[in-house]
C-alpha cells in the first residue's frame, strides 16, 4: 500500500547512524564538498563557475564536467575496489575482515553501480561531447539545451547515489538488483530505491543524449561529408547512441515496475501473487548487453583515430569497419540470454544464444585486425595513447577469448557467477572502455585546454594500469577456474584462495598508483601549462579537422565551417599544403547562450527520486513540479541564442577570442 | 492548395479504413471460431492497421525527406520483433522447465489460510 | 500578426523537417521500445492471474470497442488541425484541436472509469501479476494521453495570445504526431489485451 506520507516519509535519525569505514566514507565527501566551496569563495570564483561552466552550453565545457564528475566516480568506486580486494585478502577463517557481510553487500552493488553508470558512461558521454562536434566540423550539436539537461540529470542521478552514503543504506542486491532480493520483502530497506531512482535519473539523461547525438550526426555534418567520410569515432558513437535509444527504454520499464512492486505491491516480478522474477533477469539483461556495447564502441572509434593518428596511416578497412559496427549494433540485441544461462533455459534456447554470442565475437575481431593492419608498416609514435591501445590489444583479447569460453552453455555452467566471469568482464571493460577514453583524453586534452599533458607520467600511468590490472584479475581467472564465486566477503582456508587473494590485492594497489599518477599528471601540466603549451593546434600531426583550428578551440569550434571533400580532409590538406581559410568567407552566425534552467530540472529530479526513496509525497510532488514548470519556461524562452561576429585580426589556422 | 486536398484524403482514407479493419477485428472476436485461427487474423488487422495508420496518419513514406525516419522506424521494429519474440520464446521455456504446475501452485494456495 | 496561406504551410514544412521533428520522432521511436517492454511484461504475465479473474471475464469489449473508436476519431480530428495551419485558418485549428482534447479526455474518463471499476471490485493491481501487467500497460498508455492533454491546453493558449509564428507551428505538428502514436499503440493494446483477451489468449 501507498505510504507516503508526512514531510518525513521513512526518513529517521538511524539512516543517519553508519559503521566505521561508511562513516569515513561521509566524512571524506563532506569534507571535499566543503573544500571545494571554501576554495571558491576564497578565490571568488563562483561567478566564473557558473557562468563558464554550469551553465554554458558549450559541449566542449560540458563534456569536461562529466569527465570531472566521472573521474570522481573512479576514484570513489575504486576505493570500493580496494576494501573489496583487502576484505577477500584477509577475510579467511576465523578472520572476518574489515566490513560486515551486509556492508560488503551494498560496497560490491555499489562498485558496480557507480563504475557502469557514472564513470563509464561519464567519461563516455563527456568524450563524445568533445569529440562529435569538432570532428564533424560543426559548431555544437543538434538540440544545446537538451545537451545541458542530460547533463545535469546525470549529475543528479550522481548524487541521489551519493546520498545513499550519508542518508539511509544503499543496495546489497549487486549492481542489477535481482528479484527477489531486490524486493521489499528481502531488501526492506530504501537501498534498491536509491539504486532504483539513481539510475531512472541517469538513464533519461542517458537517453536524452543518444536522441540528441543522432539528430547532430545526421544533420549537423559539414558540408561534403557524407556518411561515408565521416571520422570512424562518428560512426561509433553513431552505433553506441543508437543501441542507448534502443535499450535504455527497457531499462527504465524494467526498474519502473520493480520499484512500483515495492511501493505499491504490485506482483511482477514477487516469488507469489503471479509474479515472475525470471521476467526480471530477462528485461535487464535484453538492456544489459546492448550497454556493454554502448560503453565499448565508442572506446574502439577512440582506437580508430589513435591507431591511424600514432601510426601516420589511413585506417585500414574503412568500410569494413563500419559494416562491423553496424553488426556489432544489431546483433548485441541478439545475445542477451547468455548472462542467464543457468537460469533453466532448456538446450535450444541456450544454444540458440550461445551462437549468436559467438558470431558476435567475429565483428570485433575484424577491427582489431583492420587496426593491427593499420599499424603495419605504418610510423608508429608510442606516445601515451599508444601505450593504452598495446595494452588494450593485449588483455582485451585475452578477455575476450575467455567470453567465447563462457559463450558454451555447458562450460558457462561451471563458470557463471564465478571469479572467472568477474575477470572477463573487467577485462573487457577496464581494457576497453577504460584504456580507450584514458587514451581519448590524452589525445583531446590539447584541443580543449591548449596545452598538453605530461607525456612521461602519461606513459607511467599506462604501465602501472597495464601491470596492474593483469596482477589484479589474472588470479582471478586463476580463482574461477578453482570454483571461487563473486561476491564473497569470506570463505575457509581450506578452500586455497587466499594467496592469489592477496596477488590480486597487490593487483589493485598498483593500479591505484596509476590512478594517482594520473591524478598528479593534470596537477603538474596545469601548473607547467605555458611549458606544454599546444601553439600549433595541432600537437599530434592529427588528420581529423579538429586539428585544423587553435587550441583551445573557441567556444563556436569553426570560424567558417570547413568543406569536406574526402576521409581525413584536414591531413590530405596538409599533404597538398592548401591555404583554406578565406577572411571574407567568415559570416556572423548564432550560438545558444547560457542557461540555468538545467540546473534547475537536476535540483527538482533530485528532489523527485529523494522524494520517491524515502516516501516524501510532497517533496516528489514539488520536484516534478520543478521540473515541469522549467520545462514549459524553457520553451516560452525569446532570447535563447546570440550572434557571434569574428573580427578582423582573425588569422587563418588561429581563432579569435570570444 | 494541391496537397492540402491530398493530405485531407489521406486522412479520410486512413480514418475509414482503420474504422474498417477495427469493426472487423471486433465482430470476428466476438464469433466462436478455432482460438489459434481468431489469433492470427486478428493479430494481422492489427499490423494492417498498424501499417495504415503509419503511412497515411504518420506520413511515413519511401520519399528522400522521410530517409532517416524510415530507417530509424525499421530498425526500432526490428528490435521490436526481438524483444518481443524473444522474451516470449524465452520466458516461455523458463516457465516450462522452471515455474511451480498449476497443481502445486493450487495446493499451495489451498493449503494457506487467507488465499 | 497575419499570415497568408503559403507562409503557414511553409511554415508546416520547415517544421516537418526540422531537427526538432526528427528528434521528437526518434524519442517516439523510444516510447514505442518503452511499450514494447509493457507488452512483453503483459504477454509473460497474463496468464498469472494467482485464483482471480482473467481477462475474459474482466473485460468489456464493446466499453473497448467504444474507447477505440473515440481515440481513433480523435486522431483524425487532430490531423484535420494540422490541415487547417496549411490553409492559415486559426479558428479551425482550435476548433479542431478543442474536438481532439474532447474526445481524448472522453477517452481518458472511460477508461478511468474501469480502472476505478476493477480496483473497488478488488481487481486493483495488487490482485495478480495479470492484473499488474494490465494496469501498467494501458495505465502507462492512459499516462501519455494525459501528457497529450495538458500539452494541448498549453498549446491552445500559446496560439491564441501568438497566432501562427514558427513555434507554435511547431509546437502542433509535434503534437499531432505524439496523438497519432498514442493511436496506434492503442491498435494492440485493443487488439492484444482486449479483443485476444476475449478470445481466450
Amino acid at each position: 500500500m501507498m505510504i507516503y506520507s508526512s514531510l518525513l516519509g521513512l526518513l529517521n535519525v538511524d539512516a543517519f547512524r553508519h559503521d566505521f569505514i561508511q562513516n569515513i566514507g561521509v566524512t571524506v565527501m563532506s569534507l571535499s564538498a566543503l573544500f571545494a566551496v571554501l576554495a571558491l569563495t576564497y578565490f571568488k570564483k563562483w561567478k566564473w563557475l557558473f557562468s563558464e561552466w554550469l551553465t554554458s552550453l558549450d559541449p566542449k565545457r560540458i563534456g569536461v564536467m562529466y569527465i570531472v564528475v566521472a573521474l570522481l566516480m573512479i576514484t570513489k568506486a575504486g576505493t570500493d575496489a580496494l576494501i573489496m580486494r583487502t576484505q577477500q585478502a584477509i577475510s579467511v577463517g576465523s578472520n572476518h575482515g574489515i566490513v560486515s557481510s551486509s556492508h560488503y553487500q551494498q560496497i560490491f552493488s555499489s562498485h558496480g553501480t557507480t563504475m557502469i553508470f557514472f564513470a563509464a558512461m561519464g567519461l563516455m558521454f563527456g568524450l563524445i561531447n568533445i569529440g562529435v562536434p569538432l570532428l564533424i566540423g560543426s559548431r555544437d550539436v543538434a538540440f544545446p539545451f537538451l545537451n545541458s539537461v542530460s547533463f545535469w540529470l546525470f549529475v543528479a542521478g550522481m548524487v541521489l547515489l551519493n546520498t545513499s552514503l550519508a542518508i539511509g543504506d544503499f543496495s546489497g542486491a549487486g549492481w542489477l538488483a535481482y528479484p527477489p532480493l531486490s524486493e521489499l520483502q528481502f531488501s526492506p530497506t530504501v537501498g534498491v530505491d536509491y539504486w532504483i531512482w539513481s539510475l531512472q535519473i541517469a538513464g533519461i539523461g542517458s537517453l536524452l543524449s543518444g536522441i540528441n547525438f543522432i539528430v547532430t550526426i545526421l544533420r549537423n555534418r559539414a558540408k561534403g561529408m557524407n556518411l561515408m567520410k565521416m571520422p570512424m569515432f562518428v560512426w561509433s558513437v553513431f552505433g553506441s547512441m543508437t543501441l542507448v535509444i534502443f535499450a535504455f527504454p527497457i531499462l527504465t520499464v524494467t526498474i519502473t515496475l520493480l520499484y512500483l512492486d515495492r511501493l505499491i505491491g504490485t506482483h511482477f516480478f514477487t516469488a507469489g501473487g503471479g509474479g515472475n522474477a525470471m521476467m526480471y533477469v530477462n528485461l535487464i539483461w535484453a538492456w544489459g548487453h546492448p550497454e556493454v556495447y554502448i560503453l565499448v564502441l565508442p572506446a574502439f572509434g577512440i582506437f580508430s583515430e589513435i591507431v591511424s593518428t600514432f601510426s601516420r596511416k589511413r585506417l585500414f578497412g574503412y568500410t569494413s569497419m563500419v559494416w562491423a559496427i553496424w553488426a556489432i549494433v544489431i546483433l548485441s540485441f541478439t545475445v542477451w540470454l547468455h548472462h542467464f544461462f543457468t537460469m533453466g533455459a532448456g538446450a535450444d534456447v541456450n544454444g540458440f544464444f550461445g551462437i549468436m554470442t559467438m558470431i558476435i565475437a567475429v565483428p570485433t575481431g575484424v577491427k582489431i585486425f583492420n587496426w593491427l593492419f593499420t599499424m603495419f608498416r605504418g610510423k608508429i609514435n608510442f606516445a601515451s595513447p599508444m601505450l593504452w591501445f598495446i595494452g588494450f590489444i593485449v588483455l582485451f583479447s585475452i578477455g575476450g577469448v575467455a567470453g567465447v569460453l563462457l559463450a558454451v552453455p555447458p562450460a558457462d555452467f561451471q563458470l557463471h557467477n564465478s571469479l572467472f566471469l568477474v575477470a572477463h568482464f573487467h577485462s573487457m571493460i577496464v581494457s576497453g572502455v577504460l584504456f580507450g577514453y584514458f587514451a581519448g583524453l590524452t589525445y583531446w586534452f590539447p584541443k580543449v585546454f591548449g596545452f598538453k599533458l605530461n607525456e612521461t607520467l602519461g606513459k607511467y600511468a599506462a604501465y602501472l594500469w597495464i601491470i596492474g590490472f593483469m596482477t589484479a584479475f589474472i588470479p582471478l581467472y586463476v580463482l574461477g577456474l578453482m570454483g571461487a564465486t563473486r561476491r564473497m566477503d569470506h570463505y575457509d582456508v581450506s578452500m586455497g584462495y587466499q594467496q592469489l587473494f592477496i596477488v590480486a590485492g597487490i593487483g589493485v594497489l598498483i593500479i591505484g598508483s596509476g590512478l594517482f599518477l594520473q591524478i598528479v599528471q593534470v596537477a603538474l601540466s596545469v601548473i607547467k601549462r605555458k611549458e606544454y603549451a599546444d601553439r600549433t593546434g595541432d600537437p599530434w600531426n592529427g588528420r581529423t579537422l579538429e586539428w585544423s583550428i587553435k587550441s583551445p578551440a573557441p567556444s563556436y569550434n569553426y570560424a567558417v565551417i570547413p568543406e569536406v571533400s574526402q576521409i581525413d580532409q584536414f591531413w590530405e590538406d596538409k599533404q597538398s599544403d592548401s591555404d583554406k581559410l578565406q577572411l571574407k568567407d567568415i559570416k556572423p552566425f548564432n550560438m545558444p547562450n547560457n542557461s540555468y534552467k538545467g540546473l534547475f530540472i537536476a535540483a527538482g529530479s533530485f528532489a523527485l527520486g529523494f522524494g520517491a526513496v524515502w516516501h516524501i509525497l510532497l517533496l516528489a510532488i514539488v520536484g516534478l513540479l520543478i521540473i515541469l514548470i522549467t520545462i514549459i519556461l524553457r520553451t516560452l524562452d525569446e532570447n535563447t541564442e546570440s550572434l557571434v561576429v569574428i573580427d578582423s585580426h582573425y588569422n587563418a589556422g588561429l581563432g579569435a577570442n570570444k | 492548395m494541391n496537397n492540402i486536398n491530398q493530405r485531407f484524403m489521406n486522412y479520410i482514407f486512413g480514418y475509414l479504413t482503420c474504422i474498417i479493419l477495427t469493426l472487423s477485428a471486433y465482430f470476428l472476436a466476438t464469433t466462436k471460431s478455432s482460438f489459434w485461427y481468431l489469433i492470427w487474423v486478428i493479430g494481422l488487422l492489427a499490423i494492417v492497421q498498424f501499417i495504415v495508420q503509419v503511412c497515411f496518419f504518420l506520413h511515413l513514406s519511401f520519399r528522400k525527406d522521410d530517409r532517416a525516419r524510415l530507417m530509424v522506424f525499421l530498425v526500432m521494429t526490428l528490435f521490436v520483433t526481438i524483444i518481443i519474440v524473444g522474451s516470449i520464446w524465452i520466458m516461455n521455456n523458463l516457465n516450462n522447465r522452471m515455474m511451480p504446475s498449476t497443481k502445486s501452485v493450487n495446493s499451495y494456495m489451498n493449503s494457506q489460510d487467507g488465499l | 500578426m497575419s499570415n497568408t496561406n503559403e507562409q503557414t504551410t511553409s511554415m508546416i514544412v520547415h517544421a516537418e523537417k526540422s531537427k526538432t521533428l526528427l528528434g521528437f520522432w526518434i524519442y517516439l521511436m523510444t516510447d514505442c521500445i518503452l511499450f514494447a517492454s509493457l507488452f512483453a511484461v503483459y504477454a509473460v504475465l497474463h496468464k498469472n492471474t494467482f485464483g482471480g479473474p482473467s481477462g475474459q471475464q474482466l473485460f468489456s469489449l464493446p466499453y473497448a470497442l467504444l474507447q477505440t473508436l473515440i481515440l481513433l476519431t480523435s486522431s483524425l480530428t487532430s490531423g484535420l488541425s494540422i490541415l487547417s495551419i496549411r490553409k492559415n485558418d486559426i479558428k479551425k485549428t482550435i476548433y479542431w484541436t478543442i474536438a481532439t482534447f474532447g474526445l481524448g479526455l472522453s477517452f481518458l474518463l472511460l477508461e478511468i472509469n474501469e480502472f476505478h471499476k476493477l480496483y473497488i471490485e478488488g481487481n486493483g493491481w495488487q490482485r495478480s501479476g495479470f492484473l499488474s501487467s494490465y494496469f501498467s500497460l494501458v495505465g502507462t498508455h492512459g499516462l501519455h494521453i494525459l501528457v497529450g492533454l495538458i500539452w494541448m491546453l498549453i498549446l491552445i493558449i500559446f496560439i491564441v495570445k501568438k497566432g501562427f509564428t514558427k513555434k507554435t507551428v511547431k509546437g502542433f505538428t509535434m503534437l499531432n504526431i505524439f496523438w497519432h502514436f498514442l493511436d496506434v499503440i492503442w491498435i494492440f493494446i485493443f487488439s492484444v489485451v482486449y479483443l485476444m483477451g476475449h478470445v481466450g489468449l
